[in-house]
């Protein structure tokens, strides 16, 4: 029997993390018994997914945890959500309540109130979407005699909690195994305390190639004079990590050296009066355009038009823009943050530069404007290095059988 | 001319943020006979202030519910059923459309409806902004530019209504106050005059932040800084700065006081160019342990991306360290290049660090640079001056109002 899957987010369904769509869904369709519970349910965003909005019995499996935000709704749901726990799943919420009341006395009834979600879909192997949901929750594991995964993408491993030494200890304790999306996130794992004996894979970020496909011939032409500037395009977040003022400084130092420019960039978020002042401060307002977030296909159009990608980031999983640019074929030119030495190959689908380096990026710029051929080139062989690295079916292969072995590895050792 | 000592000052926007520039102010506006008062929603706002007795006006809280706001009203009005209020609160209202702004307008200028005050002050131009109905009120109105609300706010997405309302505030003010003549200039562009402006530099109290008696030359460079960790101070770019002085050889310490949301990205920017045992964050520190770390410290360094007088500086210079600044707004009135301090462009970690490691290899540098900026503190940036300036500035702008009205 397959065990039953429950996926832990934050947030859901955001279009910054389309990736977690994509898996839930493809995983559905291979016939997983699989759950999706997040803290925060958006209704606008859902419907601008139509997979998930056409999707037949979708609905029921997303589930909401019990809100805990205005107060005064807490006592009054709390009631319902042990009854709903006492008849879906008798046995899961005595245990819980059980075993909890030995490890955290009175506080058992606070967390009880938010695990409720859960402990009714009585889950068999409990998948936290983010390393640092997972922190001061693995004790779930015990109580519901679930297997425990998590993943790690990026920023949970980059950043979260680097001044509380051990901050994962637990984590690393209670997990059965751990995905990471690439090299660079495993081996800083190992260096944040993961044991290198730790059951995992690397299963890179894919994307759904039909939705991307490159339509218009691109010109082998010179670029740069001002009736034919270089058109540069970033997608991302407006966060700090993305390094966006780096790329702004490169672009003031491309506009000095004469090529004529137009960046844009698409996205919004926290960094975004810092963006705004620092296109002001250098003088670059007729250059650069902040297009704010925008849906799907309007990406693949402006991708379509781009000549080059710049993706400045500080600090970075494995970036799913990247691959997205290179589907398009657009000539890349990125930092060396994180996963993204394994997204793109230097020197063939694009650039790799030093993070925080504005007169690399400049440089590897103006190399692309001036040389047609090469950005053509570079093109093909991001398309390609796509179809054979990062589809999205591969992808959700390697997830089914990364349940799969964790149960197959469970029961080996029960036989033992 | 009004009798210094019977002026009678209303505040307006005190309380927003944990600011010890603004209560010096109050304090020594106090302590020099100024009758204040204070406008806050809340009495406790101004717990670091009470023990000098300023009177505090109770104002409605900006957003809040409006059926709260209705509810207040009629308590209020119960209380004092009085409806003979000034001819320019009535206006205010009818100048309203719909019920809702109508009310709002009521509700908001209320309060300071009871009595005439010699000058209105608004330390900053968002609670300005907010009032912009008193500047029809007869009372004589003065402004401060502090720096972001000028030099960064109208540049965002968004900000269509601030930017207009910035300008409408300015054109009426009676006086407009800027922190240095950098933020001057770039006011002008929102409909000030120069006539009305006035440049009244920040101070610090010399007094307090006193050089270190001895200093013991440590083996590495102690630097350290000031300021809350938000991404105008440009913290990324000194920790560059500091990556680039390792590779120059040369070992240094820094020590970050201050707190902010981008606390994250100093310690992964820290940790990502392996520095993490080369920086300490100390978080906010009380104004003793400011000026106790400052005087432990061999060189202020300072990184920021836009200000408009940074007191941080004036402390460091106080304290008889030397700074090294980019040149971000009025810096340049407050540090001369290569007197009391080294000045290097923004954005730019590589110049920098060549400041530092000049300064970090020449103690005897750092000794008159810093014994330079000391004396320049007291001669320019003394807090006694600078409350005198204010009052100054008060009186006159009372004066020739009533000479306008009189004439």
């Amino acid at each position: 029997m397959r065990k039953r899957l429950v996926l832990i987010t934050a947030h859901f369904p955001q279009l910054s993390e389309t990736f977690i769509v994509n898996k839930f869904l493809g995983l559905l369709d291979r016939g997983l018994d699989i759950y999706l519970v997040c803290s925060h349910f958006d209704k606008a965003t859902w419907h601008k997914f139509p997979d998930l909005a056409n999707h037949p019995g979708v609905k029921q499996r997303v589930r909401r945890c019990f809100p805990t935000q205005p107060k005064w709704l807490v006592p009054l749901l709390f009631l319902p959500a042990l009854l709903r726990c006492l008849l879906w799943a008798p046995r899961h919420t005595l245990i819980y309540l059980k075993e909890g009341w030995t490890q955290f006395k009175w506080d058992i009834i606070r967390r009880f109130y938010l695990d409720s979600a859960l402990i009714q879909l009585k889950p068999g192997i409990l998948h936290f979407e983010f390393g640092s949901l997972a922190v001061g929750r693995t004790y779930l594991k015990e109580l519901l005699h679930s297997q425990l995964t998590v993943s790690f993408r990026g920023y949970d491993l980059n950043f979260v909690g680097l001044d509380q030494p051990g901050y994962y200890d637990q984590v690393w304790k209670q997990a059965d195994a751990c995905h990471f999306l690439g090299r660079d996130l495993w081996q800083r794992a190992v260096r944040r305390g993961c044991p290198t004996e730790m059951q995992h894979r690397l299963i890179p970020p894919a994307i759904d190639l039909s939705l991307f496909q490159p339509e218009a011939e691109r010109g082998p032409n010179s670029l740069g004079s001002p009736e034919n500037p270089l058109r540069i395009l970033s997608v991302g977040r407006l966060e700090w990590k993305k390094g966006y003022e780096f790329a702004l400084q490169a672009i003031r130092m491309l506009v000095d050296q004469g090529t004529s420019v137009s960046y844009q960039v698409i996205g919004d978020g926290g960094h975004r009066d810092a963006l705004y002042f620092t296109r002001h401060q250098l003088g670059l307002t007729e250059s650069v355009e902040f297009l704010g977030s925008l849906p799907q296909h309007e990406v693949i159009q402006h991708l379509g038009e781009a000549n080059a990608f710049l993706h400045p980031s500080l600090s970075e999983g494995f970036c799913n823009a990247v691959i997205e640019a290179q589907a398009m074929g657009v000539p890349v030119v990125c930092t060396d943050a994180g996963g993204l030495p394994e997204n793109v190959a230097n020197g063939v689908t694009g650039f790799v530069v030093p993070r925080r380096d504005p007169a690399a990026m400049a440089e590897k710029l103006a190399l692309l404007a001036g040389d047609g051929a090469l950005r053509l080139r570079m093109g093909k062989a991001g398309r390609v290095r796509v179809e054979t690295h990062f589809q999205l079916d591969q992808q959700i292969k390697a997830f089914e059988a990364f349940y799969i072995n964790l149960n197959n590895e469970r029961m080996l050792e029960k036989n033992k | 001319m009004t009798d210094r000592k019977s002026l009678e000052v209303l505040i307006i926007g005190y309380g927003r943020g944990n600011l010890t520039f603004i209560d010096r102010l109050i304090t020594g506006l106090l302590e020099k006979g100024v009758r204040l008062t204070v406008a806050t929603p809340r009495k406790s706002d101004l717990h670091r202030i009470l023990s000098l007795k300023p009177k505090w006006l109770w104002t409605p809280r900006l957003h809040s519910h409006l059926w709260a706001d209705v509810i207040i009203t009629l308590l209020l009005l119960g209380a004092n059923p009085r409806l003979r209020k000034p001819i320019w609160f009535w206006k205010l209202p009818n100048r309203a459309e719909g019920w809702r702004s109508k009310f709002k307008a009521f509700y908001r200028y209320l309060p300071f409806t009871h009595k005439n005050w010699d000058v209105i002050y608004f330390p900053w131009n968002s609670a300005a902004i907010d009032h912009i109905g008193l500047f029809d009120s007869g009372m004589p109105v003065v402004v401060s530019c502090r720096g972001s609300q000028v030099n960064i706010r109208p540049h965002q997405r968004g900000m269509g209504v601030f930017t207009a309302g910035l300008t409408v505030s300015l054109e009426k003010a009676d006086a407009v106050h800027c922190v240095s003549q950098d933020i001057l200039e770039e006011a002008l562009h929102y409909g000030m005059t120069r006539t009305r402006a006035v440049v009244i530099h920040p101070a610090v109290d010399p007094d307090f932040f006193i050089p270190a008696d001895l200093k013991m030359p440590g083996q590495e460079v102690r630097l350290v800084t000031t300021g809350s960790l938000i991404w105008r101070k440009g913290y990324e770019y000194m920790l560059m700065a500091l990556s680039d002085l390792r590779c120059m050889g040369i070992d240094a310490k820094l020590h970050i006081i201050g707190e902010g949301n981008e606390r994250n990205r100093i310690l992964y920017t820290a940790q990502d160019l392996d520095l993490a045992d080369k920086v300490i964050l100390h978080g906010i520190l009380s104004p003793e342990h400011v000026r106790q770390q400052l005087q432990q410290a061999d060189i202020f360094v300072f990184t920021s991306l836009s200000e408009g007088l940074p007191n941080a500086v004036l402390e460091a210079m106080s304290c008889g360290l030397p700074v090294v600044t980019t040149d971000c707004g009025g810096v340049r009135e407050a540090v001369t290049d290569g007197v009391e301090g080294i000045i290097v462009p923004t954005r730019e970690p590589r110049l920098t660090a060549e400041a530092l490691q000049k300064l970090a290899q020449d103690p005897e540098l750092r000794r008159k640079m810093g014994s330079a900026g000391r004396k320049r503190v007291l001669k320019e940036f003394r807090l006694e001056d600078h409350v005198d300036a204010f009052i100054t500035l008060f009186a006159s702008t009372a004066a020739e109002k009533l000479e306008r009205k009189g004439g």
